[in-house]
């Protein structure tokens, strides 16, 4: 496991449970270097002030709030850590809620998530709070500080550990009322929405993680390791533009001739011998209602044959 | 001309919509002379009314297929009738000539170029497997092998259109078949039987080439089979 990036305790009442934050996801994304392309070389960005026209390191910068145009406030380390929030070194749980939002409730919109990993002397709390929650199916909405920034999060019960989970502040989130949507319900064909339904069914399932993933990545890489490798990348077919039908069908025919001869084969081998049915082929021939046995033989067996037997699923 | 029927195809009512058979869902391939076999083909199913040079689908969708397979205007040019009803299924072939549930996805979901071009999508065939109406009238109190019959007169084969290709009996032969071109059902009509809205039951069975080895996710290939699309 990484370094923990936050070390803090949860506190709620007089309970307080230290622990350490590590962020529970990367990102996977393929990254790319600028190169100079005339030498291949990293090129590199430089920290320039306009007024003196020069090139300063990142220790010469201070943090400026912008409270007009061009007007700037500086903001020292020290500022922060004088502001008076109790959540500077806490998590610090305001409410227990459902852990499933109600329909009724906004949706909870995820900014980053952490797992929790309690300090030696907080296992036991630690313990005791995260086996309450699952058996109460609750969660916790908490505050805390991250990164010089508040954040909104919830706190819940996930394996052995406990999933914190940072929020998007509600003044965050962007309404839907400038999108265009329809005011009315439209009005569905019965047959309409029980396909929907039918569809949706069908596809109705559990999540497993591991069914998902990054196609492109793959992708990208299998063409990156292609070119380390010396090897020439295939780009994909700019233009496919599909076979013909009737060399489906030829296809359809001459494997339905491979796999008659292989049965056919397999008989003989078994020296099992049984009449055969006359093929026919109606899509191409003229119209033959039913079939009829080409010979005396095959007339006796059909007649012994059931004429029809019901099929079931 | 007259037709199976001995209607005028250029009179008589005219079907508004059809309200389709399902089939039954089968066990495993079977040989039996009373049924016609042939592939499940993996598409949309779709109705294509043919009057007067245009053409109309009703389609299993959830949205028109119509937009993205302007090809299918082409039917009525091929529909040696004025008006008739065919049954069939929209298919997008890959570069193998195999049907693409990949490239069907993406036809649908607008990879496409227009004015006859492709984008990378596939060509669009339409198989035709039944044939509803004629003229004026329903041919659904006729028997399978009668309509089928008839779909092979009325429609003129073109690369891309054509009446199904059934065989007679050979069930297990024929999944075989479909088995060795990657295909996962076959579908099985009863010769005589009539057509009629709602369950099939024996008269037209979904037979699956192989019993699955364990319950997989679905994926948008079989579900589109599940519905019949």
């Amino acid at each position: 496991m990484a370094r923990s990036m936050w070390r803090g305790a949860i506190q709620f009442g007089l309970v307080t449970i230290p622990v350490r934050l590590y962020l529970a996801t990367e990102s996977k994304g393929i990254s790319f270097n600028m190169l100079h392309e005339s030498c291949l070389n990293r090129i590199q960005v430089k920290t320039w002030c306009p007024f003196h026209d020069e090139v300063i390191s990142r220790g010469d910068t201070v943090k400026g709030f912008e409270y007009a145009k061009d007007q700037y406030v500086v903001v020292t380390e020290e500022d922060l850590l004088s502001v008076p929030l109790k959540t500077v070194r806490a998590i610090e749980i305001e409410r227990f809620v459902p852990a499933r939002p109600a329909e009724s409730e906004p949706p909870r919109f995820v900014k980053q998530a952490y797992w929790l990993e309690p300090e030696a002397i907080g296992r036991k709390a630690f313990s005791l709070l995260r086996g309450v929650l699952e058996d109460k199916g609750l969660a916790a909405i908490c505050k805390v500080v991250i990164k010089d920034r508040e954040a909104l999060a919830s706190l819940e019960p996930n394996g052995r550990t406990l999933l914190l989970q940072t929020l998007h502040w509600p003044d965050e989130i962007r309404s839907t009322a400038e999108l265009d949507l329809p005011e009315d319900e439209p009005a569905f064909k019965p047959t309409e929405r029980a396909m929907a339904e039918q569809l949706v069914a069908a596809m109705t399932g559990e999540f497993d993680p591991d069914e998902h993933h990054d196609e492109y990545r793959e992708a990208l890489m299998a063409v990156i390791e292609a070119k380390i490798e010396g090897r020439e990348t295939a780009a994909p077919e700019e233009a496919e533009p599909g076979g013909q039908l009737v060399d489906l069908m030829a296809a359809l025919e001459a494997s339905v001739a491979a796999a008659r001869a292989s049965r056919e084969e397999g008989r003989r081998a078994a020296a099992v011998a049984e009449p055969e049915e006359e093929v026919v082929a109606l899509a191409r021939t003229r119209p033959r209602p039913r079939p009829r046995p080409a010979d005396d033989e095959e007339a006796e067996a059909a007649e012994a044959a059931p004429r029809r037997r019901r099929r079931t699923a | 001309m007259l037709g199976l029927t001995g209607v005028r195809p250029d009179r008589g009512p005219r079907p508004v919509r059809v309200r389709p058979m399902r089939p039954t869902e089968g066990r495993a391939p079977f040989d039996d002379p009373a049924y016609l076999f042939e592939p499940w083909w993996p598409g949309i199913h779709a109705f294509v009314f043919v009057a007067g040079g245009r053409v109309r689908l009703q389609a299993d969708a959830l949205a028109d297929p119509g937009p993205a397979f302007p090809e299918l205007a082409g039917v009525a040019e091929l529909v040696q009738v004025a008006r008739a009803v065919l049954e069939t299924t929209i298919l997008v072939l890959d570069g193998r000539a195999r049907p693409s549930a990949e490239l069907l996805r993406r036809r649908l979901a607008g990879e496409w170029r227009g004015a006859g071009t492709p984008l990378r999508a596939g060509r669009a065939a339409l198989v035709a497997t039944d044939l509803l109406w004629l003229g004026g009238r329903s041919l659904a109190r006729r028997p399978f092998g009668e309509r089928r019959s008839e779909l092979a007169t009325v429609l003129e084969p073109s690369p891309w259109c054509l009446p199904g290709r059934g065989f007679v009996g050979e069930g297990i032969t024929v999944a075989r078949a479909l088995g060795e071109l990657g295909f996962h059902w076959v579908s099985a009509h009863r010769l005589d039987a009539p057509y009629h809205a709602g369950p099939a039951g024996d008269a037209w069975f979904r037979v699956p080439i192989e019993e699955p080895a364990e319950r997989t996710p679905p994926t948008f290939l079989a579900v589109a089979r599940r519905l019949g699309l």
